[in-house]
């Protein structure tokens, strides 16, 4: 037989004078069996409670390191108002020290004024068991400090309370608000502006034809030229000004459609044969054989390369050489356009993009609103492409990279020459091949 | 409707005594040990007494008999229905894996016309409970409600037996439908477990295999727990700490109990799902709750009820509880008495897993760690 439980054996020893009654053994058993059985459930129940207040100072503990992550400061505070625990934050606490808190009522923070909406702000958490919060300035703060005040009423009745400055980021939703407003005036004026010049260039040229015929009226002649031409100048001006606008607050629209870049590169250098004849500058173009196929608007890249030319052409000296390169490489289609001006100083490469910046070589007599490349750098970035500049031997190289046309779409394309047959084509003009672009409302 | 109930022993056999034939009796509910169950003299008196009876049975845990439990000992409850028709489906599970689809062909054999009732059993290891559950009511009519039970090898988990015409089988389901307008049916599943320690993530598991609990070793938890003595009894004394299983987006909380251990893959089988990203916190049983939660089982049912006693009551009862309340069991079943009333015939076994809504025209779904009653009356 096994031996007893010790109480059992024990209280049997002390109770029962001599050997136990045979007639108690299965009894006895029983009662065995329960002392053994309880001790196991006694084992066990330690056992839990050690390991799961062993776990539970784990958690606590991760808790609390992942609170103090954040930057806020919270509170605890119980059902009386009173604050029963802090974790403080990372910002420059204009509060009282942790212990100095602890213990405080609520309605003290900030004095009488801010305290009186804790206290209300706290109530509501528990009365409507949802968040609710509230903002204000920090009393007595120089400049001014705006914090955000979040109450959720935990299970326990207690309120936890979240204080979190937001100087910051409201003055940038203050920022953001008066660039979006910044935009939106520039966008109206330059609607405004461009109505009346188109006046004044559509009289200047009317009166520039008719004085033509007449030998007598040179000098009028004269004065409608200058006109016209300051107002194309002024037009182009007003032109970039909107781009700007548009790009700056989201609202320009591009027309992606398949394309070949060659088309635009070629049709824009013919563009500017006059103005190198005019300065006895040399243009050169060197483009593959090959279709150099992407999905683009054509209206803007051509903008882009019109951008750059002018730029490479303002730059260039007398007899100068501006080369215009075009090449397929592994992943991308690659234009570079090279002049032999003066380059741009090393610390304005990346600034040249920049809205509103130029290159200090342009005081130097190039002229120009600084908006040019900006625009450009924006529409090469909506057709996920790259453009950069850095100086070469001679001169300043402009780059830029475009992705070319993926296999499935490059499939959907419509051959070039039966684009130009086909009168019901939508995606060029009949007979010129060239991508139809819809006008923008302007 | 009359129920009468005999129990059988090894070395004393049937008793009270078995009719010699009777042929008014429709059902024979039994219940008893898995040795007891392939006894073939006892099941030929069984079958010989009840000649026109289904009969429809399992392995336990422990048998209910009254207010009694036993181990290793036959229960048999004869049932002669005055106007109520049952017939009785069964289905072959391939593996886990097709519980789902053997709990919906179960569902679909059965005649949906007049059904009153569906009760279950299923092998309790070679199961998916709640997939099994899942498939089963997808396939009935609305608002038929499902109970039973998972079938056990005390605490041995090795090998369980449900009844077919052949005798104790392993991997088989049997339902048994219930028809008849004067059948009342109250059921109710109540726990009484308390969940404690941290609430932990389910970071990894195969559909009621569970790996890891926020990242670490499940089994490795349960060992520390257990202690290095408890350990060795796993799966067995893994029923002392059931997981409280919570989805990420409810409150609503589901309780399962542990299956199986598989030592090499590190892995727990558990009788019901454990989804990936579910919340799951250990719970451990509270004595006197489980003793109310009996009672509160019972007292659920009676809602449906103009305060007579039924006729017969089922009760399911997991193995985990009787692991619990060890001698002091039958206080439990005691307590299902005391509210049901003197006149109610109790049967019942201790199972690894309770199938039944927790109340009246709520889902039905398999339940670990619970009391299950079931309540059967003709008016």
């Amino acid at each position: 037989m096994t031996e007893r439980h010790p109480l059992l054996a024990r209280q049997l020893a002390r109770c029962i004078e001599g050997d136990v009654p045979t007639s108690l053994g299965q009894l006895l058993s029983k009662v065995d069996e329960a002392y053994r059985s309880w001790d196991e459930e006694r084992r066990l129940l330690e056992r839990s409670m050690e390991i799961s207040s062993r776990e539970l100072l784990q958690v606590n503990s991760e808790l609390r390191a992942v609170l103090s992550a954040f930057p806020d400061l919270f509170l605890w505070v119980d059902r009386g108002g009173r604050i029963v625990d802090v974790k403080v934050g990372d910002t420059e606490d204009p509060f009282l020290s942790r212990d100095d808190m602890v213990g405080q009522n609520l309605g003290t923070l900030h004095g009488s004024k801010v305290g009186q909406k804790f206290v209300e702000a706290y109530e509501r958490a528990r009365v409507e068991r949802a968040p609710t919060g509230f903002e204000y300035d920090l009393p007595g703060a120089d400049p001014k400090r705006v914090h955000d005040a979040r109450f959720f009423a935990l299970d326990d009745d207690q309120v936890f309370v979240i204080l979190r400055d937001v100087t910051d980021t409201r003055r940038v939703e203050l920022a953001e608000a008066a660039s979006r407003a910044k935009s939106d005036f520039l966008a109206n004026m330059s609607h405004e502006l461009r109505t009346p010049l188109h006046g004044i260039l559509s009289f200047a040229g009317f009166g520039r034809k008719r004085t033509a015929r007449d030998e007598a009226q040179a000098k009028l002649l004269q004065y409608f030229s200058a006109i016209e031409q300051s107002g194309g100048t002024l037009l182009q001006l007003v032109d970039e000004l909107l781009d700007v606008a548009k790009l700056d607050s989201g609202m320009m629209r591009f027309e992606f459609a398949p394309m070949d870049i060659r088309d635009v590169v070629s049709k824009e250098v013919d563009h500017f044969h006059s103005q190198l004849s005019d300065r006895r500058l040399a243009i050169e173009h060197t483009l593959p054989d090959e279709p150099m196929m992407i999905q683009g608007d054509a209206k803007r890249l051509a903008q882009v390369v019109r951008n750059i030319v002018a730029n490479a052409i303002k730059f260039s000296p007398e007899n100068g050489r501006i080369e215009i390169v075009g090449r397929a490489l592994a992943d991308t289609f690659s234009l570079v356009v090279v002049d032999d001006g003066p380059g741009i100083p090393e610390d304005e490469i990346d600034d040249v993009f920049k809205e509103f910046v130029q290159s200090t070589r342009t005081t130097t007599g190039a002229g120009g609103t600084g908006l040019g490349l900006s625009i450009s750098r924006q529409i090469v970035e909506a057709h996920h492409g790259r453009i950069w500049a850095e100086n070469g031997a001679t001169g300043a190289r402009f780059h830029v990279t475009l992705p070319p046309l993926s296999v499935e779409d490059r499939q959907d394309v419509v051959p070039e020459h039966a684009r130009v047959n086909a009168p019901e084509c939508e995606q060029g003009h009949p007979g010129d091949g060239e991508p139809r672009v819809q006008e923008q409302k302007e | 409707m009359k129920s009468e109930q005999y129990s059988w022993r090894q070395e004393s056999g049937w008793s009270p005594a078995l009719p010699s034939r009777r042929e008014s009796e429709q059902l024979v509910l039994l219940f008893g040990g898995g040795a007891a169950l392939q006894d073939d003299a006892a099941m030929a008196t069984l079958r010989a007494a009840f000649p026109k009876a289904e009969l429809v049975g399992c392995s336990t845990a422990g048998e209910i008999f009254g207010t009694r439990v036993y181990d290793d000992t036959l229960v048999a409850t004869a049932i002669s229905f005055d106007s109520t028709r049952v017939a009785v489906h069964r289905q072959e599970l391939a593996n886990g894996e097709a519980s789902r689809s053997a709990g919906a062909k179960l569902g679909d054999a059965i005649e949906p016309d007049g059904l009153a009732h569906v009760f279950v059993l299923s092998d309790g290891l070679l199961v998916n409970g709640s997939e099994l559950v899942a498939g089963l009511v997808s396939e009935l009519p609305a608002g038929v409600a499902v109970t039973g039970g998972l079938s056990a090898d005390g605490p041995r988990f090795e090998q369980t037996f449900v009844l077919d015409e052949r005798g104790a089988r392993s991997g088989t389901v049997t339902a048994v439908a219930f028809y008849g307008q004067r059948l009342e049916v109250g059921y109710a599943s109540l726990g009484g477990w308390d969940t404690f320690g941290p609430e932990r993530v389910v970071t990894r598991s195969t559909g009621n295999v569970l790996f890891e609990l926020d990242g670490k070793d499940a089994l490795q938890l349960y060992r520390d727990y257990l202690g290095p003595e408890a350990a060795e009894g796993l799966p067995a004394t893994g029923l002392l700490f059931p997981l409280a299983l919570r989805r990420r987006s409810s409150d609503e909380r589901v309780v399962r109990t542990i299956l199986a251990v598989d030592d090499a893959a590190c892995s727990m089988t558990f009788a019901g799902d454990i989804p990936e990203g579910s919340y799951a916190q250990l719970m451990r049983a509270n004595f006197d709750r489980l003793v109310e939660g009996a009672g509160g089982a019972a007292r659920a049912t009676r809602t449906e009820f103009s305060g007579t006693s039924p006729d017969l009551a089922i009760l399911i009862s997991c193995v985990g509880r009787k692991m619990v309340l060890k001698q002091r069991v039958e206080e439990e079943v005691e307590a299902v008495r005391d509210v049901l009333g003197p006149e109610a015939v109790m049967t019942g076994f201790y199972s690894y897993g309770e199938i039944s809504p927790f109340v009246s025209g709520a889902p039905c779904a398999l339940h670990n760690q619970t009391m299950t009653v079931t309540t059967l009356s003709e008016r």
